[in-house]
C-alpha cells in the first residue's frame, strides 16, 4: 500500500516537474522572441562612452515618412563578435553610446531591429523605403529637435560594411541608421546583407 | 508499463526542451574582428521563425499533455 502511494506521488511530482519545465520553456520563448532579447555587451578597450548633456542626450528618433517614434537605448559592442549593439527589445532603437552624439561633428550611429524572432515587424522593418531627402528627427532630453536629411541609402553584405569609413566621416554633423537586411544566413543566424542610411543635420531647434 | 511509459516521454519531453532551448536561445555567431573597428550590429531574428515556433509547440503540448494526465488520471 505504501509503496503504491509512493509510485502514485512520484508519477504526479515527476509530471508536474515536467510541465513546470515546459511552461517555463514555453513563456521564455514566447517573451525571448516577440518582447525582450537582450544581447551580452561589452565596452571597447580604451574607449569611454560619448559625454551627453541634457542639451544632447538622445532620446526619440522619429520618421514620419515611416511612422517611426521609438525610444532610444544607449549600447556598446555585441559581446560575441565586438559588433556594435543592439536594442533588448524590437520597438526601441540603438544609439552606439561609444561614437559620436547625434548632432556633433562626425558620425552617430542608430541600429534597430527588422524583424523578432516570429518574423514580425520590427521597429526597422520598413526603413529600405526610405528615400534621399526624406526627413528624421531626434529629439534630446532638453527637448531639442534636431533634423537630419537622408543623403544616401546602400545596402551592403554583412562581412562587408565599411564601418571603419562610417565611424571615420567627420566633416560634417551626420546621422546613420543601420539595420538587416537581404536573406537569412541560417549557419550564422544573422541577415546576409546591412542597410546603411545615410543622413546629415540640417537644422537645430 | 504504464508508468514506465510516463516517466520516459517525460524525460525525452524535458530534454528535448532544453537542447531546442538552448539552441534557440544561443547568441549568433559572427566573425570576431581583430581591429578596434566594430563590426555592423546584427539587428534581425526572423530566421529564427521556424525554431521558435517548434519550441513554442513542443512546450506547449508538453504542458497540455501532463496537464490532461493530471487532471485525468486515476488512482490505481
Amino acid at each position: 500500500m505504501w509503496s503504491s502511494l509512493f509510485h502514485r506521488r512520484i508519477d504526479v511530482l515527476v509530471t508536474i516537474l515536467v510541465v513546470g519545465v515546459a511552461a517555463g520553456m514555453f513563456v521564455a520563448t514566447a517573451v525571448h522572441a516577440v518582447w525582450f532579447a537582450p544581447e551580452l555587451q561589452v565596452a571597447p578597450s580604451g574607449i569611454a562612452p560619448a559625454t551627453t548633456t541634457p542639451q544632447s542626450a538622445p532620446v526619440r528618433l522619429i520618421i514620419p515618412s515611416l511612422g517611426i517614434d521609438a525610444n532610444i537605448q544607449y549600447v556598446g559592442l555585441s559581446y560575441i563578435g565586438h559588433n556594435i549593439g543592439v536594442p533588448n527589445n524590437f520597438i526601441d532603437v540603438a544609439w552606439y553610446k561609444y561614437g559620436t552624439v547625434p548632432g556633433e561633428q562626425g558620425t552617430a550611429i542608430i541600429d534597430g531591429h527588422v524583424d523578432n524572432g516570429l518574423s514580425l515587424a520590427g521597429v526597422f522593418k520598413h526603413l529600405n523605403t526610405i528615400t534621399p531627402g526624406a526627413h528624421i528627427y531626434v529629439l534630446t532630453q532638453s527637448g531639442k529637435k534636431l533634423q537630419f536629411v537622408v543623403t544616401d541609402v546602400q545596402s551592403y553584405p554583412y562581412q562587408s560594411v565599411p564601418m571603419g569609413e562610417i565611424l571615420s566621416a567627420n566633416d560634417a554633423a551626420r546621422l546613420d541608421l543601420i539595420t538587416c537586411d537581404g536573406g537569412w544566413v541560417a549557419g550564422q543566424r544573422t541577415y546576409d546583407h546591412r542597410l546603411v542610411v545615410y543622413t546629415e543635420l540640417q537644422s537645430s531647434s | 508499463m504504464r508508468k514506465i511509459l510516463v516517466r520516459i516521454l517525460g524525460s525525452v519531453f524535458v530534454a528535448t526542451s532544453l537542447v531546442l532551448g538552448l539552441a534557440a536561445t544561443a547568441a549568433a555567431q559572427t566573425t570576431t574582428y581583430a581591429t578596434t573597428t566594430p563590426g555592423a550590429p546584427n539587428t534581425g531574428a526572423g530566421g529564427d521563425v521556424a525554431m521558435n515556433i517548434l519550441l513554442l509547440c513542443v512546450s506547449a503540448v508538453v504542458v497540455l499533455a501532463g496537464a490532461s494526465y493530471l487532471v485525468f488520471r486515476r488512482p490505481h
